[in-house]
């Protein structure tokens, strides 16, 4: 059964032209892996973290300091993230370079759109959990930009109750940063991907 | 992608539904105590720690009280801005974030910021000053 399921991941027959480099350049793929390294080591961040303002910024220490390979596993996730946005802003460049986004594909840009968005969100969400002054004034200011938004009010209300630093707001930040967020990443990703095959489109890996 | 047409009916009760859904998730959302558990509430000192001429800046309250000879101003220190806190200098307030500068009464003398700094609710009683945020 197995052996069947793997067989019909891969697709059935690949156009060639599809496997020059330049068609694509990989970005997606690159993304893609990038979000799948991004999952890996926050996994194992997950066994170290504490999410309250008190104790956050310790714990981290505590990774950095005294666990071996902590330091490396948190600069992994902090690279893979910049690298997820930059990868993906170059995706979507690339994507409406060569106008892809036109009729076939209209439905998988804007998933890719949300994709876009769900990345730098996660990005936002994640940059609060440390809880030093960067993370505290970045967030800050963000959120006083939420305010400029229609609905920005009630927006910023849902995402920090307690005003940026308060214990319901870094819960909330590492709510989404952990599992809302990324589930809905992943999802997406994966119809993005759906579409792609159906569209005899050329996959990441398979 | 053709879908089949939804009738009115499922149309009407996927959107009842979903408001529901959305108005039930908001309230769970945003407690009742979530708005003034921030901890910035009042504060109080005595007149005399306000220097004449001069200002006290209490940073974790965010409030500095100017004086100037027997008049009391207090000025909420959160940038106009993007809501940093500003800090005391020799002409004024300056915010670290984005560089805008205030006057000593909380004018705006250097952008970005658009508004002078909010000025507080300011009640002195015997030799002591009482500001809230009101």
């Amino acid at each position: 059964m197995l052996k069947e399921l793997v067989k019909h991941l891969f697709p059935r027959l690949v156009r060639e032209g599809d496997l020059r480099i330049t068609y694509t350049f990989c970005l997606g793929g690159l993304a893609f892996t990038s979000l799948l390294v991004l999952t890996g080591t926050g996994l194992l961040l997950l066994f170290y973290y504490s999410p309250a303002p008190q104790t956050a910024h310790a714990s981290i220490q505590f990774l950095e300091t005294s666990v071996w390979g902590g330091a490396y596993l948190r600069s992994l996730h902090r690279l893979s993230s910049h690298a997820l946005l930059v990868l993906v802003a170059l995706h979507t460049l690339r994507v409406i370079l060569t106008g892809a986004f036109l009729h076939p594909k209209k439905m998988n840009w804007l998933m890719g759109c949300s994709l876009l968005f769900l990345s730098v969100f996660a990005a936002y969400t994640g940059y609060l959990l440390p809880m030093d002054q960067l993370a505290y004034w970045a967030t800050q200011t963000g959120m006083e930009l939420v305010r400029a938004l229609p609905l920005g009010d009630s927006l910023r209300a849902l995402l920090v109750p307690d005003d940026v630093g308060g214990p319901l707001a870094l819960l909330r930040f590492y709510a989404l940063h952990i599992v809302i967020v990324p589930l809905a990443m992943l999802v997406l990703a994966m119809l993005h991907f759906f579409v792609i095959r159906r569209q005899r489109g050329l996959l990441p890996y398979l | 992608m053709a879908e089949a047409p939804r009738s009115r009916r499922s149309t009407l009760r996927a959107l009842i539904l979903s408001l529901l859904g959305g108005a039930a998730l908001w309230r769970y959302l945003t407690p009742r105590a979530g708005a003034g558990a921030s901890g910035r509430g009042a504060v109080s000192v005595p007149e005399r720690d306000v220097p004449a001429e001069g200002a006290l800046v209490l940073p974790q309250h965010r409030v500095a009280i100017v004086r100037g000879g027997d008049d009391f101003l207090a000025l909420d220190l959160t940038c106009t801005h993007l809501g940093c806190t500003v800090k005391a200098t020799e002409q004024g307030f300056a915010c670290p974030c984005h560089g805008s500068r205030f006057g000593t009464g909380g004018d705006v003398r250097k952008g970005p910021a658009p508004r002078p700094l909010r000025r507080l609710r300011l009640d002195r009683r015997d030799g002591i000053i009482r500001v809230s945020r009101a």
